[in-house]
């Protein structure tokens, strides 16, 4: 099972908005690695996986304003990201990603309790889906 | 459509003052002479405040001052015979204001034409200067630098002579005209001649000055530069071919200059300076470079050697490995950003438009689809050689728009490192708390970023600015040898180095008139000038020669053939009795512009030579005379360059609960980008330039 399977896993399982917000940061933390791995891969998707990193970056960002974001998520992360080596195949994980990920932010937008919840998920689900249209096959 | 230059608007002059030539001595009498005269009186005016700004010295310390080389004091000579031919001609008297407007003769018409072009040109190079929060003149531009350089000043004397010379025939016309018209006053005759005198004497110290220095590559430099304002955005088409492909990066390139470098200015306050956008430039900056290197490698595979013509596989290889290492840096500059933001977001930077445009571009020169974008839905193979660059002039193109694009990040990279710079002293940089080892609230989702964080995004973007500009550097060698397009910027870069070198060289402030080195005019005439010399064909041999070496070679070359010139001249000068004296351009150098001039022309009363040429009435040295006249004002002195503003350091301890846009801080009146427009602003440019050294 690779960090990617993992993530989607803890995304459709997350109840609950703090459980949310910690399973989407962690979501684009693995979209940003896998990003920088797939950069240096692939010269003809270099700069897909370059601006999708930067798109990552921001969702992440966006994540950390969230107020119900867990107190002291993120504040020890795991460098290495395992995802395929194959930069197609990695390119399409991570869109696949992008999509659950943007997906669930977006209800998280609408039905979060709180205004600043509901701004930064918003936000981050605009970030998903940039990603998304990066990285898959057909835009 | 690319900003105006220079060069186009001294065309458009000189079209009108060589029509100006074709009018018919018939059709020059009576008002159409006085009015002619005064448009001629005009322009020369004009020209004296252009060598008002090449050489910012009042008359008596060009004189006394032995710091004062030759050129800037021909000028100061020059500046004086056309002031004092403009008071001949009636450019300033009471009755001047309407002339030329809704003429009715063809050569007023031309004249006054050709004198709103020629103050437009000047204009147009002033408009790279701007005003500071105490009144003193500061660069605005890359070309600010260029404008003040020893080649374009040269490129500027010489001009200025060309048509103080033409402007003096004409003049002579005039004269000749009205000396045979009854009805004009001998006066009115004699002060056309007085001014004739005047004006050919200007160009004749003009030239003396130069030396008989050929300035053609000079002259291109000058001629290149082009507004300030930044030409308008062209958005990229569908399947543009290559060609158009490569002049719509120079746009984006010339508007990301003007544009990040006027943007860093507002980093403190502005709510559109945010780290999203400089995440994405980075991004971008990286994507370009890494295209670059794509491209670079690809020509430096081309197995015909004729189609690269004069550029060696390795000197692109070269450029390639610096474009790699330009694309790492970027990439460091991204990451930094990862754990940074702003107290605004978005990305809403004035150059994100223009950075987006330049990596499409060059994407769809570099991949086999004219759609080329970022996303993979676009994603299309490398072109090879034969797609990317089937011969020489294609490989140039495509070198060209690398190297615009290089030249464009180098000067964005510089840039973006001011404003983070200020946009961390104003307190906008924030990391997330839980980057922080320990705080004691962390009640907060951001904090200010620690000074030691500070001070490693300030080093990755040093990093970044060293390797887009050793990028640009080879690439400026490569546009150089392959004579690319762009190479005029090659051109620019090298002068505005030199200039910038000179004002921090151990010259003394009383040294300043010493003259800038003539190291640009040899890079500019390797720049410019076709097909190497044995010379430089031995240093290309040789093997690992920088830019430096080719130009130095360049110019031994350019040297040599000038001194065989003057060998076979001087052998033709010497068959001709009484010449000897005079055949030499570093006997005219040696002796005073106004020497030359008081020794050029007849000292006798009116005499008219031949049909339309007169010679004025003359006081005998009467321009030394003028020049060491009391009622000169004295040498104005340099102002203090102003200190530089600096915001106070980030306050520690504050944290912030929201990202809502602070209110921007309203801008210094005083401190703006008005453009500046008084006769003696550019003097003063240079005055403070110059004191700094």
């Amino acid at each position: 099972m690779t960090d990617i399977d993992k993530t989607l896993t803890r995304l459709d399982a997350a109840a609950g908005v703090s459980e949310l917000l910690a399973a989407a940061w962690d979501a684009f933390s693995v979209l940003l690695a896998g990003c920088r791995d797939g950069e240096q891969r692939s010269a003809e998707l270099s700069a897909a996986f370059a601006f999708a990193a930067a798109a990552a970056a921001e969702g992440r960002l966006l994540v950390d304003s969230a107020p119900s974001l867990p107190a002291g998520h993120g504040a020890v992360t795991s460098g290495v990201v395992c995802v395929n080596a194959d930069p197609d195949m990695a390119a399409d994980d991570l869109a696949g990603l992008a999509l659950a990920l943007g997906a669930r932010m977006s209800v998280a937008a609408r039905e979060a309790g709180d205004g600043g919840d509901r701004e930064a998920c918003g936000q981050a689900a605009a970030a998903a889906a940039r990603i998304r249209e990066l990285l898959a096959r057909d835009g | 459509m690319g900003a105006a230059t220079f060069g186009e608007v001294l065309d458009r002059a000189r079209g009108h003052l060589d029509a100006c030539a074709a009018v018919q001595d018939s059709a020059l009498r009576g008002q159409s002479v006085a009015g002619a005269a005064r448009l001629i009186g005009r322009a020369a005016l004009t020209l004296s405040r252009y060598l008002g700004d090449s050489a910012p010295y009042g008359v008596a310390e060009a004189i006394t001052s032995g710091g004062v080389d030759p050129q800037a004091r021909a000028a100061v000579d020059a500046r004086e015979a056309l002031q004092l031919a403009a008071a001949c001609l009636g450019a300033e008297g009471p009755d001047s204001g309407d002339v030329g407007e809704g003429a009715a003769d063809a050569m007023t018409a031309r004249l006054a034409a050709a004198g709103t072009a020629l103050a437009a040109g000047r204009d147009l190079l002033r408009t790279h200067f701007t005003r500071g929060a105490d009144g003193e003149v500061l660069p605005r531009s890359d070309w600010s630098a260029v404008i003040t350089s020893a080649a374009v000043t040269a490129a500027v004397l010489a001009e200025a002579g060309r048509w103080a010379q033409q402007l003096g025939v004409l003049t002579a016309r005039l004269a000749a005209a009205a000396a045979a018209d009854a009805g004009v006053p001998v006066a009115v005759s004699q002060r056309l001649a007085e001014g004739c005198r005047e004006l050919l004497a200007a160009g004749v110290v003009l030239a003396a000055g130069r030396g008989g220095v050929a300035a053609g590559s000079d002259a291109e430099l000058l001629h290149a530069i082009p507004a300030w304002f930044p030409p308008e955005r062209q958005l990229p088409g569908d399947a543009e071919p290559a060609g158009e492909l490569a002049e719509g990066v120079a746009v984006s390139a010339t508007r990301l200059r003007v544009i990040a470098r006027a943007s860093a200015r507002t980093a403190a306050w502005s709510p559109a300076m945010t780290a999203d956008s400089w995440r994405w430039t980075a991004t971008g900056a990286a994507v370009i470079c890494n295209v670059g290197e794509i491209m670079l490698t690809t020509l430096a595979g081309q197995p015909d050697p004729s189609v690269r013509g004069t550029v060696e596989a390795s000197q692109l290889l070269g450029a390639a490995e610096a474009a790699a290492c330009a694309c790492d840096r970027w990439r460091d500059v991204g990451a930094a950003w990862n754990e940074m933001t702003t107290d605004t977001r978005g990305l809403f930077s004035p150059v994100i438009a223009d950075a987006g445009d330049l990596v499409v571009r060059l994407g769809r020169l570099a991949f086999a689809d004219p759609g080329w974008t970022p996303a993979r839905a676009r994603r299309a193979p490398v072109r090879g050689i034969a797609d990317l660059a089937p011969d020489g002039r294609r490989a140039g193109v495509v070198v060209g728009a690398i190297h615009h694009a290089a030249d464009a990040l180098a000067c964005m990279a510089a840039a973006d490192l001011r404003a983070v710079r200020a946009a961390t002293r104003g307190n906008r940089v924030h990391v997330p708390t839980r980057t922080l080892p320990e705080t004691d609230d962390a009640r907060y989702p951001f904090w200010n970023v620690t000074l030691a964080g500070a001070a490693a995004l300030t080093e990755v973007y040093w990093a970044a600015v060293g390797a887009s500009e050793r990028l640009a550097v080879e690439l400026d060698a490569v546009a150089v040898t392959m004579n690319a397009p762009s190479r005029i910027r090659a051109a620019a870069r090298a002068a505005s180095r030199a200039e910038q070198e000179s004002r921090r060289g151990p010259r003394a402030a009383g040294d300043r008139g010493a003259g800038p080195a003539r190291a640009p005019a040899a890079e500019l005439d390797l720049a410019m000038s076709a097909g190497p010399g044995p010379v430089e064909q031995a240093v290309r041999r040789a093997g690992g020669a920088d830019l430096i070496v080719l130009m130095r070679a360049r110019a031994i070359d350019t040297a040599a053939r000038k001194l065989i010139a003057e060998a076979k001249d001087g052998v033709r000068h010497m068959d001709q009795p009484g010449l000897e004296s005079t055949a030499s351009p570093s006997a005219l150098v040696a002796r005073s512009g106004a020497q030359v001039a008081s020794a050029s022309f007849p000292q006798g009363a009116g005499v008219r030579h031949g049909p339309g040429l007169a010679t004025p009435e003359p006081g005998p040295n009467q321009m030394l005379n003028t020049l060491n006249a009391p009622s000169r004002p004295p040498a104005r002195s340099t102002p203090k360059p102003a200190p530089l503003r600096r915001t106070p350091p980030p306050a520690s301890g504050s944290a912030i609960s929201s990202h809502a846009p602070r209110p921007p801080p309203r801008p210094s009146a005083t401190t703006g980008t008005e453009s500046t427009c008084d006769p003696a602003h550019t003097k003063r440019i240079i005055a403070a330039n110059r004191t700094q050294k």
